[in-house]
């Protein structure tokens, strides 16, 4: 039994579509992570799921049972805010305790839980305090420990980190991910931030446009991408595309001034000439060396800046007109700015995607 | 502080010179009245013509006056004070319990019609009350609640403005998170209205209040219209009627009844006192911050 199931999910504001049909099957005890661009369409996903919003069509179930038209607190959901949204006026353990306080939990349990919360937070010295009275990093705590006391079939999490300072969304990031073992519950966590989706997700769901990009583990879409919006998207710095087209031998040319063949072996263009190749940072070398394979990937270009990011260093190098490919280099590099270098890939490591943007095979690992 | 003054370049000294000049300039404008208001309070008749204006009289003068003015007509003036505490007190609070869930539920809900509604809160509340006196004394009339405390207390709650404040209030001030929050937490929509936008309403309420008050307590013209006995006037009406009966502020040789400029002039002094007094205790808590840390900030 999935823990929670959406079906056909589409959701319009006045004439504008932007839930445009997102089926989804999330398991019991799953941390899944909606990720894409602000805008895409994550938070009213989350809220239709948490029943703040109403679908235009579809159906939600959580935990086997049709919760489409539920109200928020009858769907066995708890959910912490970007904006922490905590009640002013109640003390750090009120707010914990205000739904048990509304469903009428006698005061001795209401004591105990919101205390095994406040433990599990770190919160048992600020029970007294009001949320003014916090930082961020403590207020998002309290926000969660209003989630947990609770005891949720499924959490849901909108951008809960993204008010902290670096710092401080590294820590509880980790408390996240602890509190996801520890409790087990399921999880849906929306961010537009790559790397809490790398480093939370058992799967992560791409979003753009209010549809499902991709579905998969975050190394699944790293590795193949599915279409470019995910591998343009997921990974940092981002994924170099260059202009391609289909030659007469079937092979793709790269649509560079020193136009050459590249060979990309046995792949299905399905009727599109125009292509996108798209090479990691870490999977291009500055000169040949062990790139002599037939068909790689070689292009002539100068470095117009080098940044140094202390244990890896990323150069960027400019070839014709074209925006400069991002190379990641060993740190200790003697390469300078003006440098005339070649920038080479092995065939294996080129993604390809045809016309529409989608990934022209699916490349194994 | 000083020596950084004494630098400052030309076209800034003119600018402060400037902002001097207009403070002065409003100071002296406005402010002259009130304290010619107050000080002629401690002056008798024949002192208010014969002094300069801001010269000053005595704590007696102002004890005979204060008594010619109470003690007339075994007290009266004190039954029109009762009489408009009542009135303004009653609606007020009348007002407070039908603006803020009004507002709550413009700002927060889409429901049919919410457009429409708030289109003619707005109509209603540019309408100039003497336009709605008239409607409101058929419909009293039709009700049998003419010259009654219930009638005045229904009739003064009406308060287009304080649904409009709430409104506001409630649609910019009030994080819309926290109603979600709430409504996870498992809360009615009363409940959140009760449990959470209620509690974080003071300077709302406090602003209601007082606007309501301010309108309530210094309207004369609804009370004009829908009292006739003058045992349930209210302090502007009956102060009002005193006063022109006797002539007080006329020209003429003073009635035999002990009602002249100087009670007058207290009489005036009575009915803005209270106002002050409420906004003195109300700005508090408008300017108090009641929602710091629900979010980021
Ligand atoms: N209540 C609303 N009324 C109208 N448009 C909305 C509303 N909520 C969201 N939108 C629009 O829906 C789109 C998706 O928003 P959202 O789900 O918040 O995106 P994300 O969380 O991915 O940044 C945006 O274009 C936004 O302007
Ligand atoms: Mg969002």
């Amino acid at each position: 039994m999935s823990s929670v199931e959406l079906s056909d999910i589409r959701k319009s504001f006045g004439t504008v579509e932007v839930i445009a049909g997102v089926d989804l099957e999330i398991e019991e005890g799953e941390f899944v992570v909606f990720v894409g661009p602000s805008g895409s369409g994550k938070s009213t996903m989350l809220r239709i799921l948490a029943g703040l919003e109403d679908v235009t069509s579809g159906t939600v179930a959580i935990g086997g049972n049709d919760v489409t038209y539920a109200a928020p607190s009858e769907r066995g959901i708890a959910m912490v805010f970007q904006s922490y949204a905590l009640y002013p006026h109640k003390s750090v353990f009120e707010n914990i305790a205000f739904n048990l306080r509304l469903n009428k939990v006698r005061n001795a349990q209401v004591q105990t839980r919101v205390q095994e919360a406040a433990r599990i937070l770190k919160l048992t010295e600020l029970l007294d305090r009001k949320p003014s009275q916090l930082s961020g990093g403590q207020r998002q705590r309290v926000a969660i420990g209003r989630a947990i006391v609770r005891n949720p079939e499924v959490f849901l999490f909108d951008e809960p980190l993204s008010n902290l300072d670096a710092a401080l969304r590294v820590e509880m990031r980790f408390e996240i991910e602890k509190l996801h073992r520890e409790i087990g519950a399921t999880m849906v966590y929306v961010t537009h931030d790559q790397v809490e989706a790398m480093t939370l997700a058992d799967r992560i769901v791409a979003f753009d446009k209010g549809r499902i990009q991709q579905i998969g583990t975050p190394l699944e879409l790293y590795r193949n991408p599915s279409n470019l919006f995910v591998a343009g998207f997921i990974g940092s710095p981002q994924m170099n595309f260059l202009p391609a087209r289909v030659d007469e031998s079937g092979a793709a040319r790269v649509d560079i001034e020193q136009s050459r063949i590249i060979d990309l072996g046995e792949r299905e263009f399905g009727g599109s000439t125009a292509l996108t190749l798209g090479v990691r940072p870490e999977a291009l070398r500055l000169g040949d060396t062990g790139t002599q394979v037939e068909g790689a990937l070689r292009i002539e270009g100068e470095i117009l800046s080098l940044e140094h990011l202390g244990h890896v260093s990323y150069a960027h190098v400019i070839h014709g007109d074209a925006a400069p490919l991002v190379v990641q280099i060993d740190a200790n590099t003697t390469q300078a700015r003006g440098d005339k270098v070649t920038v080479s890939a092995a065939p294996r490591d080129i993604h390809v995607f045809d016309e529409d943007g989608f990934s022209v095979h699916e490349r194994k690992p | 502080m000083n020596a950084g003054r004494r630098h400052l370049p030309w076209n800034a000294r003119f600018g402060w010179a400037a902002v001097w000049l207009c403070l002065i300039f409003a100071f002296v404008f406005y402010a002259t009245p009130m304290v010619w208001l107050l000080l002629a309070a401690f002056r008798d008749e024949p002192m208010l013509f014969s002094s300069g204006p801001f010269s000053l009289g005595s704590i007696e003068m102002f004890r005979t006056t204060w008594h010619n003015l109470t003690t007339y007509n075994d007290f009266q003036i004190g039954r029109w004070a009762l009489n408009s505490a009542i009135y303004t007190i009653g609606g007020v609070c009348l007002s407070l319990i039908a603006v803020l869930p009004a507002g709550f539920v413009l700002a927060t809900y889409d429901f049919p019609f919410r457009k429409p509604i708030l289109v003619l809160t707005l109509v209603a509340m540019i309408t100039p009350n003497t336009v709605v006196a008239l409607p409101i004394f058929l419909q009293m009339q039709a009700f049998g609640l003419n010259n009654s405390y219930l009638g005045m207390i229904i009739a003064t709650a009406f308060f287009p403005f304080g649904v409009y404040l709430a409104y506001i209030y409630y649609a910019t001030s009030l994080p819309g998170g926290l109603i979600d929050s709430a409504l996870i937490d498992g809360a009615s929509r009363f409940q959140v209205f009760t449990r959470v936008a209620l509690p974080l309403s003071k300077p709302l309420i406090a602003l209601v209040a007082f606007f309501s008050f301010l309108a309530n307590w210094s309207n004369y013209f609804l009370a004009f219209v829908l009292l006739t006995k003058d045992e349930l006037y209210s302090l502007p009406i009956g102060l009002a009627v005193l006063v022109s009966s006797s002539g007080a502020l006329g020209n003429d040789v003073a009635s035999d009844i002990p009602i002249n400029k100087p009670e007058a002039i207290v009489a005036a002094l009575l009915v803005i006192a209270p106002v002050l007094l409420l906004f003195l205790i109300s700005q508090k808590y408008v300017r108090s911050g009641t929602l710091s840390g629900a979010e980021k900030g």
